[in-house]
């Protein structure tokens, strides 16, 4: 029901202008400039990424049975889904059942998985060596995070006694701003000494719910304790320092921020690809990228004023979002570049889709 | 110390084991002595400590090339549990930067694993050139001849790279090869020197038992049925995840045991936790698809039943002997339905491209004269497999129609080479289908399926601990065997579930 209400939230929002893949990428949390853009203006910045594990098999699956029950409904303009009032009644009847306002996948979806990593084969390793059992499986095969509890566990000799009951403490008080069921499944998929966590489907079917909607949940307990974490970290020390230099890197993709210190080093964008190998317009779309990430980005540095008030002026007459569109009204003197910078310097102003669901 | 005594101290430290097993010792010492060796060893009979304890023991590394990825890094891991840290699983999940020191290290491993595919690559044969190899294992030896159960065309081009490598001694394993393809590998290898230790691949404790069930319904009923009497760790073999999942689910419906399902789709977190609950006795019946099991040393499966059954009898052989490896009694059990016939001759169509492909990948060939890079690519473009894939691009390299994905043949040699690898699908087809129907007249077999069974792979085999088999005698009914206790670990509220995992003393709380 979880995913239900999420791929219904996107098709609401989006209001017929993208096609269902776009809803798919945002989920999946692809790394391109349309799904960052769609994210942005969509109102959609929570669910990046809140669903990796599922497949187009899976998702097409979803979408129709969406479709049959009458909750979406092809609109006739545009050939695409769109919510039907039956969808949106359902969301309302469901609101207060489902976790939707924990995601934060546009700030977390980078730590979220290293996080969780971490902390699975910090509870293993502790658990463990306390009882002084140095032969267990990790349930994780990830060498960074791996790298990082071996430091970690380096570095709290002489006070290695106090972690455990730490973890428990402030994992006690985090969780119990979750639901019950939510911790329930938190805690089950846990492994320690001599005890294994429950898998995916153990758990769904332990809690009478949808292997898709426990790894939901999980991402969105995730989600909630990274920012209870990153807004407190003096109530939750050990916390606070498992995400330490985990959180502060920015949502900028690696490549974007390396574009963007050559930008602060005041080099020209062909200067800038060809130093690093890439095309103009991987870099053009860098530029977007780090437009969304900053409120002061200066656009009048790459669209001239009176261009940014005629692109605005468009796309507020011809009320759409659609990139061809709006370009086909614009004309040949603008590119898709301008467009796309225009569309996120004035996201706040230009949003379509509802702002509260 | 004499060399007997280095070596018992050798298991014992790392491995904690008391004794060897039968074979192990004879081979590890031939292995010491640099003798190239073949090894035949039944599944579960220890193989990997074969090679193992020599590379502890000898100076320099050893390379392990083995076909599966998952059972390397379940081995690399089971090591590294041991506290053997020297251990690395070359393979393609790594992240470049990995992968880039993980090779600048290498000289440090003592222990290699690296799959057939990587190990054609330029790069990784460079390094491993540079280094002291002291012993090339090879595992699952049988992937190398078309005779084989599984053929890997890359295990082809393993001579080659043992000669890059200054021809390190060979230990090539596997536990079903038989005369023929044990031929083959020694003549593919050529090491013609090679000394063979067979052992036979019976094995005593394991009754087995066929059952003809008319349609899943009937045979969900029956292992329902038998499970409700035998509470005993149980693997379930399917030849399909939803299968697997959907029995899983109905069986969940009437019986106590704690029941999981396991195939390679589930994401890595879920299949640790599923295999070490089922070894930590959290856990009671696994029902899952061949991709569970490898590397699983749990040594008192009681009972292994096969829901549909495997395309070759070297397939049955080596799931159902993952039972009782403790050496008590243990069933294999097999539920058959006449359908159950097409699933494996869907596998073998999968397995290998159609004459179709064929001219496709050929017509694309000639017009673009090169091939795309990328799996992604080829997979979107030809429609092919892996498996396919594999086997076809081995076949284009081999008749000199590319290299390097480039087209270097000219149109003669094009038409020679297309009807050359149509024959080679037939050959290979030719050669999976009479597995198959020898599979199928076994599970028809009317007198004793032991001796019908064996008699396939070695001249005679061992009389039985106890039953033999349903057509000698056993039922099910009969069976006397330990039966496990379900505990329920998951209990109570999270809170108290938290507390006991993090081991927060229950002595120091008040009541």
């Amino acid at each position: 029901m979880l995913l239900d209400y999420i791929l219904l939230i996107h098709f609401k929002q989006i209001k017929g202008e993208r096609t269902d893949a776009a809803i798919f990428h945002i989920l999946k949390g692809k790394q391109s400039i349309q799904t960052v853009q769609d994210i942005h203006i969509f109102n959609l910045e929570k669910f990046y990424g809140a669903a990796r594990f599922l497949n187009k098999k899976q998702f097409d699956g979803r979408v129709e049975n969406l479709r049959v029950t009458e909750k979406i409904k092809e609109q006739a303009e545009t050939n695409q889904f769109a919510v039907t009032q039956k969808g949106i009644d359902w969301l309302k009847e469901n609101k207060s059942a489902v976790p939707i306002n924990y995601f934060n996948g546009y700030r977390y979806d980078r730590t979220a998985s290293e996080f969780y990593e971490r902390l699975l084969l910090l509870i293993q390793t502790f658990t463990n060596s306390k009882m002084n059992n140095f032969s267990f499986i990790p349930v994780i095969s990830n060498r960074s995070a791996e790298n990082w509890v071996k430091s970690f566990y380096g570095k709290t000799i002489g006070s290695r006694q106090e972690v455990l009951p730490m973890l428990y403490k402030e994992l006690a008080m985090l969780l119990s701003h979750s639901s019950r069921r939510e911790s329930e499944i938190f805690v089950d998929r846990l492994s320690g000494y001599n005890v294994y966590g429950l898998s995916i489907n153990q758990l769904a079917t332990a809690y009478g719910l949808e292997n898709e909607d426990v790894s939901l949940m999980l991402t969105g307990v995730i989600h909630h304790i990274l920012s209870m974490v990153e807004k407190e970290t003096n109530k939750y020390p050990l916390m606070g320092h498992i995400i330490q230099d985990l959180i502060n890197t920015s949502a900028l993709s690696h490549s974007a921020a390396a574009t963007l210190y050559l930008l602060n080093k005041r080099y020209s964008i062909p200067q800038i690809a060809s130093r690093r190998q890439l095309k103009d317009n991987t870099i053009y779309d860098h530029i977007v990228e780090i437009a969304y990430n900053n409120d002061q980005f200066p656009v009048t540095n790459y669209v001239s004023k009176d261009k940014q008030d005629l692109i605005i002026k468009t796309i507020q007459h011809a009320q759409t979002l659609k990139l061809k569109e709006i370009k086909k009204s614009l004309g040949d003197e603008f590119s898709y570049f301008e467009i796309r910078l225009v569309l996120a310097a004035y996201r706040h102003l230009l949003k379509i889709g509802d702002t509260n669901e | 110390m004499n060399e007997d005594d280095t070596l018992i101290e050798g298991l014992k430290h790392y491995f904690g084991y008391e004794s060897f097993r039968p074979g192990q010792k004879e081979i590890i010492k031939d292995i010491m002595k640099g003798k190239d060796v073949l090894g035949i060893l039944p599944t579960g009979s220890g193989k990997s400590v074969c090679y193992q304890l020599p590379a502890i023991l000898m100076s320099g590394s050893t390379i392990v090339v083995s076909p599966l990825i998952s059972l390397m890094m379940d081995q690399v891991k089971q090591l590294k549990a041991n506290n053997l840290k020297s251990a690395v699983a070359l393979n393609s999940f790594m992240t470049p930067s990995e992968r880039r020191q993980t090779l600048q290290a290498l000289h440090k491993y003592k222990l290699i694993y690296i799959s057939p595919e990587l190990l054609q690559q330029h790069e990784i044969q460079q390094r491993l050139k540079k280094m002291d190899i002291s012993l090339f294992v090879i595992d699952e030896a049988h992937c190398i001849s078309q005779w084989g159960f599984e053929f890997r065309p890359d295990y082809l081009k393993l001579a080659d790279i043992a000669g890059l490598l200054n021809n390190p001694p060979i230990l090539a394993l596997s536990a079903t090869a038989p005369e023929n393809v044990q031929k083959d590998i020694i003549q593919l290898l050529s090491r013609p020197g090679m000394t063979k230790h067979i052992y036979p691949m019976d094995r005593e404790n394991i009754a087995i038992s066929i059952s003809r069930k008319d349609n899943d319904q009937e045979k969900i009923a029956e292992i329902s049925h038998i499970l409700s009497r035998f509470s005993v760790p149980t693997l379930i073999y399917f030849s399909s995840r939803q299968a697997a999942e959907k029995t899983a689910a109905a069986l969940r419906e009437t019986l106590p045991q704690r029941i999981a399902y396991y195939h390679g789709e589930l994401e890595q977190h879920d299949r640790i936790s599923v295999q070490q609950q089922f070894m930590n006795n959290q856990l009671d019946v696994i029902c899952c698809t061949n991709a569970f099991g490898m590397g699983i040393n749990k040594p008192d499966i009681r009972l292994v039943i096969h829901f549909h059954f495997p395309p070759q009898l070297e397939g049955y052989i080596q799931e159902a002997g993952r039972a009782g490896r403790d050496g008590k009694s243990s069933v294999s059990l097999i539920l058959y339905s006449m359908q159950d016939y097409f699933i494996p001759k869907k596998f073998i169509t999968n397995e290998l491209p159609s004459v179709k492909d064929l001219s496709f990948v050929f017509q694309y060939l000639s017009e673009q004269r090169r091939l795309p890079a990328a799996w992604d690519e080829v997979g979107e473009i030809f429609k092919l497999n892996e498996t396919q894939w594999r086997f076809l691009r081995y076949q284009l390299e081999n008749h000199a129609i590319i290299k390097d994905n480039r087209l270097i043949a000219g149109s003669s040699q094009l038409a020679s080479a297309f009807n050359k690898i149509t024959d080679a699908i037939h050959n290979r087809t030719a050669v999976k289908e009479g597995k198959l129907q020898d599979m199928l007249n076994w599970l028809q077999t009317e007198g004793c399926l032991r001796e019908a069974l064996y008699k396939n792979f070695q001249p005679s085999f061992r009389k039985p601990d106890g039953s033999c088999c349903s057509h000698c005698g056993f039922t099910l009914a009969d069976w006397k065997v330990e039966q496990t206790i379900i505990d329920d670990r998951f209990s109570g509220n999270w809170e108290d579930k938290l507390k006991k995992l993090l081991l927060i003393g229950e002595n120091n709380e008040a009541e």
